[in-house]
């Protein structure tokens, strides 16, 4: 069963298509934002299930962390489980230097990057001789001593020790920033308008607005900087370390420099994740880096889509609402209600995960792709040269050297089974070889 | 193959029919805020009918302890009342409301600016309905998931409450949500419980790192956050934080009722060896061991810091009975106390023996190492604590009034007993928190945050669980509640753990001021 709409790549309905898709989406986050300023309750059978951006902007700190991870776990495929060691590293520096040196919070990525990229490499240099299990273990180790560090007596003075480091710098918009004007815009328009609220925005919900919209660009900064990376030489070489260690330090892959980089990558993005963290919080406290939090990390990253860019905002966002929704789940029909107490949050996030693993191996996301595949395609651009048969038989103007290189939907199934961790970038650089081999 | 896709691409179409009505419904609760508060509302009711339900379902012998439960309540209730006619504050005897805007002095030293609320505050937002609606956010998951019972705890009285002498008319209503004792969950449940749950207050939100990341959200917000369930001395700032109040005996005063005591049974320069745990709490007993050293009145000849997610403290203890101090304190809680119990009684040392007041709940912590406290009461090592409240399955106070009616409530309304975890505490607290609300109700201009935080910071209340002294605030020259405590030492009497008190109950009440910090 071919696509239903098949467009060649870099061809201008490609391009449209791209664009608008992306126009769209950047549109709907905006509207979003300006919808859920103030906390907004979704009732669905008398459950109360609570939408803010608070919240939001706590997912986005999880994104950032969970995309370091998908460098590491995903596109290295070394199993590094410690990333809440980086995430609270990060968010202590930051809190320190925002609260004591009156920094500002994005001034001290300056700090935290180069800090936990060097953290995290040399973490990482014991993991040239470790693999597998091994490492899991080891980096879950660095996850659980975390808090116990941060209470060290030596540290006191830095940290705060057990009560936490709290910051009371918030980030305050511009007042270039027309957010009110946005704001009662939207309201004035007919029919929609009455979902962004009324009157004009307290200063509350401009200062979450402004974080969202900072914390959503710098994650927008972040995934451009790792698409790059991944296309690129070093992230080449990180896949190919994943695929097959052995066969990539045949090729001439220097796996010794390769994974420090990728762990040093993941360990910086774990570290801007926690910046985020405590920005938005206010509290950089021992509680809150726990093992648990290097678990849900991990449940992120698998329930999102081992190996995917996009898995990373689908697990940031899973981690940060579904044990507060399954928490606000009281009524469900047929279910007692004594189920429904307790801490439903974490067997719910349990039950996702094996559930995914067994249903969609390839994460949330790896599912939307299947689905979206069957509605549009992308294929590439025949190689110069190539000689273009007549229309394909399914109507669609499409060149057949591309519908060779995709000749059927079970091709496509084959290869996502094969990689198991079906990532689209996958699926499409193995149609360019195979589009490249039949011509 | 081609039914597989049809099936899966119909799954999908009804996974999204679902996601679109659900942001379908949020729209309307979203534009209408009190759509969320009748919703809210609703579900509090199916709440209340389920506990009902549950009530009936006991047989006629509870029926009988139901009616004796009502007309202990409402005794308790009446004398509630009278109290608070008869307390009454600067403002009230001069007969006019405190002003809602501008910088309002609630009490000594402790100043309400109303000019720098949120432009939509509203004095009286969630008590404008039939219900007075309090928040709280608690771990109900996680390590300290025990303390989530401390939340139902709070609902049972007040249920009881609404259903014997509801305040103003009005009924109670807890929110809770949880926080895994992280104080990141915390900061997302008070924001959004803000925004939301209509919440009037918020009281008895439990953990340092999440009081301490949250006040500023309610100060900021001007929501009071009353009885912040730590005890870190930094809850008495009436001066920087008047929206917030402090609650337990703080851990620095329950050292130094320890120090004075050390003095009077042990004399002065005895050694002292301590086992502490390495976080707020535990660090707070040290700061106070080490002020009780330099003032000269003890020595402390052995220090162990141990993890508060260790499983054993067995070698940190091995490591102090070597030391073979005079007294040894337990600075620690929750299971590493009968652990330490079983080490000393396992060793030849014989120390006057202190534990933190936060594991005098008997039958949790006791009753598995109950022989060797027995034997320890007996070699002269008993455990002593500095309790200030009656504990409820302590046989001593098996006939107090106070007690019974716990038992009865606890069992009418939540079908539990004060064995099954902390619920006589949400108990206290539950009454607390009526108390105060019911005095703010009875102050001209009724109930609203202003005057919630004048009866607050003016307070004055005994509850029938105090051993001696009196809950009390005022403003900066007192801004603890609760700082009397005795000296109690575990025994065993006829099989049964209990409390021997050790002399008087020490007060210091009006004496440690306010946070200076």
């Amino acid at each position: 069963m071919a696509a239903r709409f098949r467009l060649l790549e870099r061809s201008p309905q490609a391009r449209a298509y791209k664009w608008i898709g992306w126009g769209l989406f950047i549109l709907g986050v905006v509207l979003f934002a300006f919808a859920y300023a103030d906390t907004a309750q979704i009732t669905l059978l008398d459950n109360d299930y609570a939408m803010s951006l608070t919240r939001v902007n706590k997912s986005i700190s999880f994104m950032i962390a969970i995309l370091g991870l998908q460098v590491i776990v995903g596109f290295t495929g070394q199993l590094a489980l410690g990333q809440s060691f980086f995430f609270g590293t990060g968010a202590y520096i930051s809190a320190y230097l925002v609260a004591n040196h009156n920094w500002s919070w994005f001034l001290s990525i300056l700090v935290v990057v180069p800090a936990c990229f060097l953290i995290g490499v040399i973490f990482g240099l014991p993991a040239l001789r470790i693999s597998g299990l091994y490492l899991a273990l080891v980096t879950l180790g660095l996850a659980a001593v975390f808090p116990s560090v941060v209470q060290l007596e030596q540290l006191q003075k830095y940290t705060d020790g057990a009560a936490g480091k709290s910051v009371s710098s918030s980030l305050v918009p511009p007042s270039w920033l027309p957010l009110d004007g946005i704001a009662s815009f939207l309201q004035s328009i007919p029919l929609v308008g009455q979902y962004f609220g009324d009157g004009d925005l307290s200063s509350k919900e401009e200062e979450r607005l402004w974080a969202f919209f900072l914390f959503a660009v710098l994650l927008a900064i972040c995934m451009w900087l790792i698409a790059n990376l991944i296309k690129s030489r070093p992230g080449r070489s990180m896949r190919a370390i994943r695929d097959n260690e052995t066969s990539a330090a045949v090729s001439g892959i220097y796996l010794a420099k390769d994974k420090t980089l990728s762990f040093g990558i993941a360990s910086a993005l774990g570290g801007v994740g926690g910046i985020v963290y405590v920005a938005e919080i206010g509290i950089a406290s021992p509680g809150d880096f726990t093992q648990l939090l290097a678990i849900n990390f991990i449940v992120g990253l698998v329930v999102g889509g081992v190996g995917t860019l996009s898995g990373a905002i689908v697990g940031g966002f899973v981690i940060a609402f579904i044990p507060d929704w399954a928490s606000s789940t009281v009524n469900v029909p047929g279910v007692p209600e004594r189920w429904l107490q307790g801490p439903t949050g974490t067997l719910f996030l349990g039950i996702l995960l094996i559930l995914l693993t067994f249903v969609l191996p390839g994460g949330i996301v790896a599912g939307v792709r299947k689905v979206k595949a069957r509605i549009i395609q992308i294929v590439p651009q025949p190689p110069p040269g190539a000689t273009i048969p007549p229309a394909a038989t399914d109507g669609s103007v499409v060149a057949s050297v591309a519908a060779d290189a995709d000749e059927s939907p079970d091709t496509s199934d084959g290869v996502s089974d094969v990689t198991g961790e079906a990532s689209g970038e996958d699926l499409r650089s193995s149609a360019t070889s195979d589009g490249r081999s039949t011509s | 193959m081609r039914s597989r896709a049809w099936k899966r691409s119909v799954a999908g179409v009804m996974a999204a029919g679902l996601l679109i009505a659900a942001c379908g419904s949020d729209d309307s609760g979203s534009s209408d805020t009190t759509d969320a508060a009748t919703e809210a509302s609703e579900v509090a009711s199916s709440v209340e009918e389920a506990v009902t339900s549950e009530a009936e379902a006991v047989t006629s012998e509870a029926e009988a302890v139901t009616s004796e439960a009502e007309e202990a309540v409402t005794s308790e209730a009446e004398t509630v009342t009278s109290e608070a006619e008869t307390a009454s504050t600067d403002t009230a005897a001069s007969g006019e409301a405190l002003p809602l805007e501008g910088q309002v002095e609630v009490a000594a030293g402790t100043t309400l600016d109303l000019d720098a609320c949120p432009d939509d505050w509203d004095a009286t937002q969630g008590v404008e309905g039939d219900e007075i609606r309090i928040g709280q956010s608690l771990p109900q998951s996680g390590q300290l998931a025990a303390f989530g019972a401390i939340g139902e705890g709070m609902q049972f009285v007040f249920d009881s409450i609404n259903d014997t002498d509801p305040i103003d008319g009005k009924k109670l209503v807890l929110v809770t949500r949880d926080d895994g004792y992280e104080a990141g969950k915390a900061v997302a449940n008070v924001e959004e419980m803000l925004d939301t749950d209509d919440i009037f207050a918020f009281a008895h939100m439990i953990g340092t790192p999440i009081n301490f990341a949250t006040r500023d959200i309610t100060g900021a917000a001007c929501v009071p956050q009353l009885f912040n369930s730590s005890g870190f001395p930094n809850w008495g700032d009436p001066v920087n934080y008047p929206w917030n109040t402090g609650n337990i005996l703080a851990y620095s005063t329950e050292s130094d009722i320890w120090c004075q005591d050390i003095v009077d049974s042990v004399g002065e320069g005895a050694t002292v060896a301590a086992l502490i745990m390495n976080n707020d709490f535990g660090l707070t007993y040290k700061a106070g061991l080490e002020r009780c050293e330099s003032d000269g009145n003890i020595e402390i000849v052995g220090m162990e810091l141990h993890d508060p997610a260790a499983p054993d403290v067995t070698n940190e203890m091995t490591t102090l009975s070597a030391t073979d101090a005079d007294v040894f304190v337990a600075g620690t809680t929750a299971a590493f106390c009968p652990q330490t119990v079983a080490a000393v009684a396992g060793s030849e040392w014989r120390p006057t023996y202190y534990m933190s007041y936060t594991c005098n709940n008997l039958a949790s912590f006791f009753a598995p190492v109950q022989d060797l406290a027995g034997q320890l009461a007996d070699e002269g090592s008993g455990v002593r604590m500095t309790n200030g409240i009656k504990v409820c399955g302590d046989p001593v106070y098996a006939d107090d009034p106070y007690i019974q009616e716990v038992e009865q409530v606890l069992d009418e309304y939540g079908g539990v007993t004060c064995a099954d975890g902390s619920y006589s505490t949400g108990y206290l607290y539950g009454l607390m928190v009526a108390d105060v609300v019911r005095k703010a109700a009875a102050l001209p201009g009724g109930l609203n945050r202003v005057n919630l935080m004048n009866a607050m910071w003016n307070w004055e209340y005994t509850p029938g669980a105090l051993l001696g002294g009196t809950l009390k605030l005022d403003g900066v020259n007192d801004a603890y509640v609760t700082e009397a405590a005795q000296v109690q030492e575990v025994v065993v009497t006829d099989g049964n753990l209990s409390f021997n008190p050790l002399g008087d109950v020490v007060d210091f009440e009006g004496q440690t001021g306010s946070f200076q910090g």
